[in-house]
């Protein structure tokens, strides 16, 4: 580039300078600018409440909805109780059984009770006086022996005839395990 | 020596168009705005009026900025402030064309029309006689002399105008011999 162009370079540059001060751009353009800057701030401030009342408002939501399924585990344990229907019957065999264990049970305790009572409660018996207390022999040729302390004891509760003596008849009764109730006299002799 | 080095680059750079940019662009802070017009408003209605007229230049510019505004967020830091306004500015001036269905040649037809308005002028007013030199280049040319005095440099006006960096180069060199063969001639009729 010559010395003459370079000069002219500066110059081109001084007449554009020149020419953009005698340009200015119209206040009308600035004015209208910072207006619409006004509204736009103004809009921008509406929609980033409305964001931010959006926001919340659905982390609330969401809060709500995770608490009220932690607090409602009713309908889980409800599906979980579904699942364990199968155990269910299971168990409602095992229920079966024990009904039929404890009917088994009470069949066999009342079966001890029908033997206690055909076995003694209504059998009657021949009291003999022995050293160590009192034998009662009955049809069966069974031999019943009472200790003193039985006979004491059953003495005390009045549940022993007193008018009784050796080789009488006598009516033992008894209660559901078999223990001796009581003694008393029986009118009738023992015929075996 | 050094920290006051960096601390007098931080503060430049904190007063360049691009922190106001990135700073309006996180805050929408109207004064932010108001400092990037101040800076780049005339340089911009300049460059469009040179290429257009003063109705369509500042409905232009009204758009562009309106743009700055609207789309603060798109700005990228990594490009300067000045060539990503006065590229919106040009692709608004473009589309503007096309949809009034002018075409740039229109455009210059219009622009020719001045010329013959300015051809009355008096040859010792330089500031006139520069006018006439600049509006009756071509539209590609003026453009690229524009926007090299506005500080731009091949590549940004390379990528303002959507064309290889020769192109620009050429279409300078072609703009400043054009406008050097108008003052001349106008400078040797004066002397003749």
């Amino acid at each position: 580039m010559t010395k003459q162009n370079e000069n002219t370079d500066e110059a081109l540059e001084q007449h554009y300078a020149r020419r953009k001060l005698q340009h200015p751009a119209p206040a009308s353009i600035k004015r209208q600018l910072l207006t619409k800057q006004q509204d736009n701030q103004g809009t921008a401030y509406i929609f980033r409440r409305i964001s931010y009342v959006a926001a919340a408002a659905s982390t609330l939501l969401l809060m709500s909805l995770l608490l009220i399924q932690q607090s409602d585990p009713i309908s889980a344990e409800l599906d979980y109780q579904l699942v364990q229907l199968h155990t269910l019957e299971t168990n409602t065999e095992t229920v079966s059984d024990s009904i039929n264990n404890r009917y088994a049970n009470h069949y066999n305790d009342y079966l001890a009770q029908k033997k206690t009572y055909a076995a003694h409660h209504k059998s009657k018996a021949v009291l003999h006086f022995v050293d160590e207390g009192w034998q009662l022999k009955n049809c069966d040729d069974e031999v019943l022996q009472l200790s003193s302390e039985l006979i004491a004891a059953l003495a005390n509760i009045q549940q022993i005839d007193t008018q009784i003596s050796s080789g009488d008849a006598v009516e033992i009764a008894f209660d559901q395990t078999g223990i001796i109730l009581g003694i008393t006299r029986s009118g009738n002799y023992l015929s075996c | 020596m050094s920290f006051a080095l960096t601390l007098k680059t931080r503060l430049l750079d904190r007063k360049s168009n691009e922190s106001l940019m990135l700073r309006y662009a996180q805050s929408g802070d109207r004064t932010l705005l108001t400092r990037l017009y101040d800076t780049c408003g005339n340089d911009l209605y300049h460059f469009v009026v040179t290429l257009s007229d003063q109705t369509l230049a500042k409905d232009i510019c009204q758009k562009t900025w309106l743009k700055v505004i609207q789309k603060k967020h798109l700005y990228q830091h990594s490009g300067q402030f000045k060539a990503w306004l006065f590229t919106l500015a040009r692709n608004q001036l473009i589309d503007e064309v096309r949809r009034s269905k002018h075409t740039i040649s229109d455009t210059e037809q219009l622009i020719d029309g001045e010329q013959d308005i300015e051809a009355n002028i008096d040859d010792a007013d330089a500031g006139a006689l520069f006018d006439h030199a600049l509006l009756s280049l071509a539209f590609e040319q003026r453009e690229a002399f524009c926007l090299q005095n506005e500080g731009f440099s091949l590549q940004d006006i390379a990528s303002i105008t959507h064309c290889p960096a020769e192109t620009v180069k050429s279409r300078l060199r072609y703009a400043k011999d054009n406008i050097r063969k108008v003052l001349n001639k106008h400078c040797g009729d004066h002397h003749d």
